[in-house]
């Protein structure tokens, strides 16, 4: 498991509308991020 | 906020019809990120008790059953990550129903920001 001090793993994932989202990018342009992994959609 | 799924998108589209939810979604239908972030999978926690009791009772207040598609051992988890992609918190799900307390996420990230 990851712990708090650990370093994030970066990744590219697609959105809804099909675009790329990055990790770093949004990092980048200063924000903190909450991330948030969710189960099964049922 | 960044919210991760790795079900069909159609799924996740009505998801955030019916929830309000306006964050971003992605897919990570290879849940490759799931792996990157050491998110476990467990049919014993998922379905415990406590999460079939909490279906109960979404179900009985009019919440739709959509069926389940994809992997439903798979656990949770939430990550508060700064501008430096540095963890400030990691709660995984001991099951379904087990998130961290919104105001711990907000109480992180307020002294976040006040660095």
């Amino acid at each position: 498991m990851l712990r708090i001090g650990d370093r994030a793993p970066d990744f590219e994932l697609v959105d809804l509308s099909g675009c790329p989202v990055r990790l770093t990018s949004i990092l980048r342009d200063g924000a903190h991020v909450v991330l948030v992994f969710l189960r099964h959609m049922g | 906020m960044l919210l991760i799924a790795f079900g069909p998108r159609y799924m996740g589209e009505a998801w955030l019809k019916e929830t309000g939810v306006s964050f971003p979604l992605l897919f990570d239908p290879e849940r490759q990120v799931y792996q990157a972030y050491q998110l476990e999978r467990s049919l014993l926690r998922s379905w415990n008790l406590n999460t079939i009791w909490t279906y109960i009772r979404l179900l009985a207040s009019g919440r739709k059953w959509r069926g389940i598609k994809g992997d439903s051992a798979q656990l949770g988890a939430d990550f508060v990550i700064d501008r430096e992609a540095v963890i400030w918190s990691a709660h995984y799900s001991r099951d379904p129903t087990d998130r961290p307390c919104p105001q711990q996420i907000l109480d992180i990230l307020q002294r976040l920001q006040s660095q």
